[in-house]
C-alpha cells in the first residue's frame, strides 16, 4: 500500500502521532530536518544525559590520546568512520544517504589535539567547538559523530520503543559500531532494529528532546556576535567581512576567544531547549492566512491555486495539529487539469479520526483544493477515482463557496451508492477553524466531526 | 406538577437556568460567535433535560430538547435557547402558583392543591444585570 511520505510508523501501520512519540519519527525516503545538539545532553536535568554527554567526550579525547601514543592512523581512521550516520537519517538530504570526511580534515581536527594547548592539556568539554577551527565541519557532521558515539545507547533506546510501540524489528548486523570499553570500531551481529523497508537498511530513533535545528555552539553566531575584532555594524560599513578561512586561522591561535564564546553560551545554557519538530503558527498569522485566503481570486490565474495551497497548509497544518500531522502537499495531474492536494496522516488520535480509520479504512486524509468559484460534479468524481488505497473511502473539498444542492447531492448519491463519504468545506467552515483555534473553547478537528454529522444526516439512513 | 420533589427540582433548575444565562451572555457580549466548550455544554445540557421533564409540553419549542454537542453550538446560540427557556420557565411558575388571600402567602399547586411555599412569580423574573 504506497503511502505519501511515509514514515516509520505509518509503514508499519503503527498508530502514533509525532506529539505522543517520544522520540523523531524518521522519513523512509527523506531526513528530518534537525541535528543532534550535544549540548542539550550537557544542559539537561537528567543524570542519564550528562552522563551520556560525558562518555562522548571521553571517547572524542581518546581520539587525542592516540594522537599523542603516535597511532595517527588509529585515528584518523576511527574519526572518519564517525563522521556520517546513516542510520539516524538527519539532515537534508533526500536520500539518507551521506558522505563522510576526507582524510585531510580528519587529521586537521586531530592536528587541533597538538595545536592547541588547552586541548592538547585537558582535552574538549564541548567537542562541538571542533567546528570553529575546521573547515567543512558544520551542524550535520557534529550531530553524526555524537550519534556514531552514542550509537549503542541509541540502539537500546531504539529497541525499546520498539517493543513498547510494537515496530516489527528485525536481526541486522551493524558493521561500525563504536565500543566504549575498547575505543574502537567494531561489528556487531544479530541487533534487533527496525529496518527501511525500501532499502533494507537499519533505522535508529533518537529521543526527540536531544533535537535542535542550530547547535547551541554554532559558527555563524560566533562570526555574527562574537567574533573579537569590528563589531558587526563597523564590519557592515567596511564590507569586509573576513572569509571564513581567516575567522579558523585567527580562531586556532586565539584560543581565548572561543573559549569566551562557550563560556557565554553556558551562562545561558537554561534558554537552550529542544526544537519541536512540529511548531503552529501564532493566532495572529492564523488570522492573517484566513484573510490572505479570502481575498484570493478564484481561478488559476497569476498563481492562485499555488497561493491558495500554500496558505491553506500553513493554516490547516497548525490548526489539526496535534491529532492530525501534515504529511505533505501534493499536486498531480487527471485528464489534463493539475490538481493540489493536502494529505494528512491518520493516527486515530480522535474518536472521528478513528471512525473514519475503521468505517472508511482511511490511513491518510486527503483534503482536494478546489480555488473555483463553483464546484461542478466532475470535481467530485475527480477525487473519488483518486481514492483508493491509503486514502480509503474518505476524502475532503476544499472550495470557496458551498456547491449548488445538486451537486451537493452528488456526494450524497455516492455514499449511499459505494458507501464513500465526501464532504465539502468553503471559505466560511474556513473561517469557523479559525475561530476555534483562536479561541481554544474546541479542538479545530471538532469541525471535522460536524462536518461528517450534517453529511451523515443528509444521508438516506 | 405531581410531587413536591417536582417543586424542589425546578426551584433548582430555575436558578441555574438564570446563572448560566448570565455567564454565558457575559461570553456572547465578547465573541458571539465562538463555540461553547463541551465542560459546559455537558452541564447546560444536563440542566434542559430536567426542566423538559418538568415543562412537559410547555417546553418552547417540541423539536429541540438538547445542544448537540457535535454540532459547535455559538454562545450566541446557547443564549438564544436559553432565554427562551426563561420565558417557559417564567409562564410555568405563574401558571402552576397560587397566592392565599388569607395570608398573602404564594404556594405550589401540587395536583390542583397549594403545597410547597413560594414568593410572588414576579420576583423570579430574569433581569438583565
Amino acid at each position: 500500500m504506497p503511502i505519501v511520505r511515509p514514515r516509520l510508523t505509518d509503514y508499519y501501520g503503527v498508530l502514533l502521532s509525532q506529539a505522543q512519540a517520544d522520540f523523531a519519527i524518521p522519513f523512509l525516503d527523506e531526513d528530518i530536518p534537525l541535528y543532534l545538539d550535544p549540548f542539550l545532553l550537557w544542559r539537561s536535568p537528567s543524570q542519564q544525559d550528562n552522563s551520556l554527554h560525558t562518555a562522548i567526550l571521553n571517547s572524542f579525547n581518546h581520539l587525542g590520546l592516540l594522537e599523542k601514543q603516535s597511532r595517527h592512523a588509529d585515528a584518523v581512521q576511527i574519526l572518519i568512520a564517525l563522521t556520517e550516520c546513516d542510520e539516524v537519517g538527519f539532515g537534508h538530504s533526500h536520500t539518507r544517504e551521506g558522505r563522510r570526511i576526507g582524510s585531510a580534515t580528519a587529521e586537521e581536527i586531530l592536528a587541533l589535539f597538538r595545536a592547541v594547548p588547552e586541548y592538547d592539556r585537558r582535552g574538549f568539554h564541548h567537542f562541538e567547538e571542533i567546528q570553529f577551527f575546521v573547515d567543512h565541519i558544520s551542524r550535520d557532521r557534529i550531530s553524526d559523530i555524537a550519534c556514531n558515539l552514542l550509537k549503542s545507547f541509541l540502539i537500546d533506546y531504539t529497541i525499546h520503543q520498539c517493543q513498547s510501540h510494537k515496530i516489527p524489528s528485525e536481526k541486522v548486523t551493524i558493521p561500525e559500531l563504536y565500543s566504549y570499553k575498547s575505543n574502537k570500531l567494531e561489528a556487531e551481529k544479530g541487533i534487533a532494529l527496525p529496518i527501511n523497508p525500501e532499502t533494507k537498511k537499519p533505522i535508529i530513533l533518537v529521543p526527540k528532546r536531544w533535537l535542535r535545528f542550530k547547535p547551541w555552539l554554532d559558527y555563524d553566531e560566533y562570526v555574527a556576535d562574537y567574533f573579537p575584532g569590528e563589531t558587526n555594524k563597523e564590519r557592515n560599513k567596511a564590507k569586509a567581512k573576513p572569509d571564513r578561512p581567516t575567522i579558523l586561522t585567527f580562531n586556532r591561535h586565539n584560543y581565548g576567544a572561543v573559549q569566551d564564546y562557550v563560556t557565554a553560551k553556558e551562562r545561558t545554557a537554561d534558554d537552550c531547549k529542544n526544537d519541536p519538530l512540529f511548531s503552529q503558527i501564532p493566532i495572529a498569522s492564523a488570522k492573517k492566512s484566513l484573510e490572505v485566503i479570502k481575498a484570493i481570486p478564484s481561478g488559476a490565474k497569476d498563481e492562485n491555486d499555488k497561493k491558495y495551497e500554500r496558505e491553506l497548509s500553513r493554516l490547516l497544518a497548525s490548526a489539526f495539529y496535534p491529532q492530525l500531522d501534515f504529511a505533505k502537499t501534493q499536486s498531480r495531474t487527471e485528464s489534463g487539469v493539475l490538481i493540489r492536494d493536502l494529505i494528512f496522516y491518520n493516527n486515530r488520535s480522535h474518536e472521528f479520526l478513528a471512525e473514519i480509520f475503521d468505517k472508511y479504512d482511511c490511513r491518510q486524509i486527503v483534503m482536494e483544493l478546489k480555488n473555483v468559484t463553483e464546484l461542478h460534479r466532475e470535481n467530485i468524481n475527480q477525487l473519488n477515482r483518486y481514492m483508493t488505497d491509503q486514502f480509503g473511502k474518505f476524502g475532503i473539498i476544499l472550495t470557496r463557496r458551498m456547491p449548488l444542492p445538486r451537486v451537493f447531492r452528488n456526494t450524497v448519491d455516492l455514499w449511499s451508492g459505494q458507501r464513500r463519504c465526501i464532504f465539502i468545506l468553503d471559505d466560511f467552515d474556513l473561517e469557523q477553524i479559525v475561530t476555534l483555534y483562536e479561541s481554544k473553547q474546541r479542538d479545530p478537528l471538532d469541525l471535522l466531526k460536524k462536518k461528517y454529522v450534517e453529511f451523515l444526516r443528509a444521508c438516506p439512513s | 406538577m405531581d410531587k413536591k420533589e417536582d417543586a424542589y427540582e425546578f426551584e433548582k433548575l430555575e436558578q441555574q437556568l438564570h446563572s448560566f444565562l448570565t455567564e454565558i451572555s457575559e461570553l456572547s457580549s465578547k465573541k458571539p460567535n465562538d463555540p461553547l466548550n463541551k465542560f459546559k455544554l455537558k452541564f447546560i445540557n444536563g440542566m434542559l433535560e430536567g426542566l423538559n421533564k418538568l415543562l412537559g409540553n410547555a417546553r418552547p419549542f417540541r423539536d429541540f430538547k438538547v445542544f448537540d454537542v457535535d454540532d459547535l453550538p455559538s454562545n450566541s446560540d446557547v443564549i438564544l435557547m436559553l432565554s427562551q427557556y426563561t420565558a417557559a420557565v417564567f409562564q410555568f411558575r405563574k401558571e402552576n402558583t397560587r397566592r392565599n388571600d388569607l395570608d398573602g402567602k404564594w404556594h405550589w399547586k401540587i395536583n390542583g392543591r397549594k403545597s410547597v411555599e413560594t414568593d410572588n412569580p414576579e420576583h423570579f423574573k430574569y433581569r438583565t444585570k
